[in-house]
């Protein structure tokens, strides 16, 4: 497990979602729907003993969609908001846990130990290459062993 | 010497190395002090020192699934005596301090908060055994009969004995078998090494505990492991002490 794996296994989850444009770290420019996982805001080390023991690491995953079309835009945010579904952000996040097991998998290889979604902050419009966008962010923790 | 920042203490109970599953760990020694006061004391309390007592919490992250995770071993152990707990605040190199003694774990608890880590808990108590400070002996894996690194420890006084506490996390291999003998000697070369005390046989993941007779001990301590069968491999973490 390492922090580059997370980051392209939260990638892949968010490729799940039909028609979701996904960049595994930060960009200057985006074409919507697009979804970005940057690297995390914050990490705390040893919060189980050992070396190098289990780390948390706080991601602020964003999303943007178009502005074109005000109604339109906050119509496809809100898909992304919701809880469940096949539009919603925090299921393709959270969709291979595997309780005791892992998440996060490639080629059946968990990234991670456990992950969750656990809130949206920030929703509104976003400006990315002199270009506004509706987006939210996505509060994501992940808990994993080196 | 510095102080210690705590990443690292390891954690062992029975078979079980609960290290990477606990955030907490605390051992705590008591002692009566009873008043022995008199009026010959000459206006000073006079104490005696009365009974002794260990207790011991662990609390970490719950995971199940084996007898090595802690849900499956402390679960298991609750209200059962005599189970070797030790505790390595330096983390496990060899010569390394630790403290072990044998316990009743009369709780355990888990369950917590929406959306946190599921934590455990667990208290456990000393059953009689004396808490005994010592040294990481041995720590890993033994494929092969060999003697563990000498250690330099006190000569037991008349009272006291040389202890040992073994942890067998895991073994493999066909007919495995670990016999473990806690040997002295009084150089740390071991020319004439004498026996304290032999353990049987070991064939499967658990836990062993060596008693010196009163006395026997000459200040240079360390395991004879002989293991036979095919292929053999125990996964081993070993401390010895004087009390």
């Amino acid at each position: 497990m390492s922090l580059a794996t997370i980051r392209a296994g939260l990638a892949a989850r968010l490729g799940t979602i039909s028609g979701m444009r996904v960049h595994a770290f930060d960009v200057d420019t985006v074409n919507p729907p697009a979804a970005i996982v940057p690297p995390p805001e914050t990490i705390r080390y040893d919060q189980a003993m050992g070396k190098p023991g289990l780390s948390q690491y706080d991601f602020k995953v964003r999303v943007y969609f178009s502005k074109a079309d005000a109604r339109n835009a906050q119509d496809k945010l809100c898909d992304a908001l919701e809880p469940a579904g096949a539009t919603s952000v925090k299921a393709a996040i959270e969709g291979d846990r595997n309780p005791g097991v892992g998440c996060l998998f490639t080629a059946g290889v968990p990234a991670a130990d456990d992950l969750v979604c656990s809130a949206v902050e920030n929703t509104g419009v976003y400006e990315v290459g002199n270009t506004l966008y509706v987006g939210a962010e996505f509060a994501v923790t992940v808990y994993a062993r080196s | 010497m510095a102080v210690l920042v705590l990443t690292n203490v390891k954690a062992l109970v029975g078979a079980a190395d609960l290290t990477g599953y606990s955030n907490k760990v605390t051992l705590a020694a008591k002692v009566d002090a009873l008043d022995a006061t008199t009026f010959a004391s000459d206006g000073w309390r006079t104490m005696a020192a009365g009974l002794r007592e260990v207790t011991s919490e662990i609390a970490g992250f719950w995971e199940a699934g084996s007898a090595v995770h802690p849900d499956d071993r402390l679960f298991a152990d609750l209200g059962v005596a005599a189970v070797p707990q030790t505790v390595i605040p330096q983390g496990a190199t060899v010569g390394n301090i630790a403290y072990f003694t044998r316990v009743l774990r009369p709780q355990y608890q888990l369950g917590g908060t929406v959306g946190e880590l599921a934590p455990f808990m667990s208290t456990a108590v000393g059953d009689g055994t004396p808490l005994v400070r010592g040294q990481l002996a041995d720590s890993g894996t033994r494929t092969s009969t060999a003697t563990t690194t000498a250690l330099t420890l006190a000569v037991p006084s008349a009272a006291q004995r040389v202890y040992c506490a073994l942890h067998v996390h895991s073994v493999s291999g066909t007919a495995p078998s670990l016999t473990a003998t806690l040997q002295t000697d009084d150089a740390a070369g071991f020319p004439t090494p004498a026996t304290v005390a032999t353990g049987s046989a070991i064939t499967a993941a658990g836990s062993q505990w060596l008693a010196g007779a009163a006395g026997v001990g000459e200040g240079f301590y360390r395991l004879s492991l002989v293991i036979a069968g095919t292929a053999p491999s125990f996964t081993v973490t070993a401390v010895i002490g004087v009390a």
